[in-house]
């Protein structure tokens, strides 16, 4: 399972890799290629860019291994230069940019589909499905910090410098996201109940 | 440590109750089913927050790659990592790669600039309009190439700025054709009863199955078509057109194997065969075509046999005079001329590549 990423062998792989080892190499690709580029399709929705990015990161890392310093988490060093770079080639649009980066999410209304409203079977079918609405009713960002807190286990200080905003904005994003679960729930609860009569 | 206050915020903020939804093992799942009798009313906020960490997962196990994707991924990885350093290693060979690619570029140049491309050329609006069948039509307006599939499952990459156009449905006993506007690569399903057209302003390509590339945009002077597996010709619409009226006209057609590409340059109608440039390795699960690492005092006819084999490429030299010498040579990921130069400086000869030929001239060795 990704989630147990033991920083120790990381660290371990990142040194040999350094040093020429290809096996090591191919063994960082294996472990976060997957991740690395279901990252950059949240953001980017295109396959092939996502791969041009993903590949053109892992060609790089190679080239420059000698200059490359020791990191304490190369998973976090991975997910950070990706990051930059799918922003860096995103910037060349800056139309699209702006879609994602800057809108305002207290703008954005929790909107629930209309086959939410329809009560079909109760118990965990329902369930699932209503955590998948409210999971892709979230703004990108949101999403993102969601998934890099309790996916990928990175600290909220390690968030912060991926994302190049403060702490306490990350705080407060992972706070809406999952106050907009409470909300869901307290509507589906009221739906469930008037439902009975 | 209290949990009596804890809320679903609480769990999932937690690293031991992840690494139990996560990871699964023994202990932690002990500990926490245990807790779930200690404290059954949290069972609520425990469901509530396992399921959003399991709906994280599916959401991003969905944006995963494809088997294939990865694997392709690596292989570019692979080919491409050695690639820089190996070039600027050291100034003899960048100066040999540099004549070569000027030699190419003044060759296009000079070709180019010659004169501008007739207005009265065939272009895709009008090829396309001339065309009475339903046609799907798709264009790339974004930066990035997007992939495109055929109703016969053949797959096109479709550069930016460029469009193809191509019956709804093909014709179930008639030939495939594809009509294109700019630059495209072509993967071909195979059928050999059903050729399979791309018709590219002046330029016909007909295949039966492989893939290729082809650069044709309208108000550019020059056409182009790369082929990288299999069998192609390509004719231009004047003799394609005669040869199905009365099949008597060959003159302006010709058959491409891996690694050569045909220019066509729209002012003075011709085409002109040559290699592409960066031959690369013909995939293929022939052993006698796969390229040998390293060869200890072998002939240099030898070396010769297998680069002409694995490229798909005819190299021309004097057998007589430098076939016999030997030569100790490893390679790695270099591409095709690099080699060559390797071989030319160990036998002190020069190559040059012309049309879709390599030539060698040495004064043999001693």
């Amino acid at each position: 399972m990704v989630y147990s990423t033991n920083s120790s062998a990381d660290k371990l792989l990142w040194q040999a890799f350094k040093l020429g080892d290809e096996d090591a190499y191919t063994r960082l690709y294996q472990k976060y290629v997957r991740v690395l580029f279901s990252y950059g399709k949240k953001i980017l929705t295109d396959d092939s860019r996502v791969e041009d990015i993903v590949q053109d990161l892992f060609i790089d890392l190679w080239q420059s291994r000698a200059r490359l310093a020791d990191v304490e988490n190369p998973r976090f060093y991975l997910f950070s230069v990706l990051r930059r770079r799918i922003l860096k080639s995103l910037s060349k649009e800056p139309a699209i940019l702006q879609d994602w980066e800057f809108t305002d999410e207290e703008i954005l209304p929790v909107s629930l589909p209309e086959e939410f409203y329809i009560i079909e079977a109760e118990g965990i079918e329902k369930q699932k499905h209503h955590l998948d609405t409210w999971l892709k009713s979230l703004p990108v960002r949101q999403y993102e910090v969601l998934m890099l807190r309790y996916y990928q286990d990175f600290s909220y200080q390690e968030i912060a410098a991926i994302l190049s905003i403060n702490e306490q904005s990350v705080r407060n994003l992972i706070t809406r996201a999952l106050e907009k679960l409470r909300q869901l729930t307290v509507q589906m609860l009221i739906v469930l109940i008037l439902s009975f009569f | 440590m209290s949990y009596d206050n804890y809320d679903t915020a609480d769990f999932l903020e937690d690293p031991k109750f992840r690494a139990w939804v996560y990871d699964n093992s023994p202990e932690v799942e002990t500990f926490w089913l245990k807790f779930l009798i200690d404290y059954p009313e949290k069972s609520d906020m425990i469901n509530s927050a396992r399921s959003v960490l399991l709906v994280l997962f599916k959401h991003e196990e969905q944006g995963f790659p494809e088997e294939y994707q990865v694997d392709t991924m690596w292989e570019n990885i692979v080919h491409a990592k050695e690639r820089r350093p190996f070039l600027f290693k050291s100034v003899w060979l960048r100066l040999s790669v540099l004549t070569t690619s000027a030699a190419i570029f003044i060759l296009v140049a000079t070709w180019l600039l010659k004169a501008p491309a007739p207005n009265t050329a065939a272009t895709y609006r009008a090829l396309v309009q001339s065309d009475k069948r339903e046609m799907a039509e798709k264009e790339n307006r974004t930066e990035m190439p997007i992939r495109v599939t055929l109703p016969d499952g053949s797959r096109i990459t479709l550069k930016p700025r460029s469009s193809v156009s191509y019956p709804k449905e093909f014709d179930a006993r008639k030939e495939r054709e594809v009509y294109l506007s700019g630059e495209a690569f072509f993967d071909v399903k195979r059928n050999p009863d059903r050729p399979f057209f791309v018709y590219a302003n002046e330029l016909v390509t007909r295949v039966l199955g492989t893939s290729f590339s082809v650069k044709a945009y309208d108000d550019s002077h020059q056409l182009e078509v790369e082929v990288k597996t299999g069998k192609v010709s390509v004719f231009t619409r004047k003799s394609h057109s005669k040869e199905s009226e009365d099949c008597s006209s060959e003159a302006e057609q010709t058959i491409l194997t891996p690694n050569q590409k045909v220019l066509y340059s729209r002012s003075e109608e011709r085409m002109k065969k040559m290699l592409v440039d960066f031959p690369e390795v013909i995939a293929s699960s022939d052993p006698a075509v796969i390229p040998i690492p390293h060869f200890q005092d072998a002939p240099v006819s030898k070396i010769f046999a297998n680069l002409e084999a694995a490229y798909g490429i005819d190299i021309v030299y004097d057998e007589n005079l430098m076939g016999n010498c030997l030569l100790t040579a490893s390679f790695s990921d270099e591409s095709l001329y690099d080699k060559i130069d390797l071989i030319c400086k160990g036998v002190e000869a020069e190559f040059k590549v012309m049309d879709s030929k390599i030539l060698i001239s040495g004064r043999g060795c001693h």
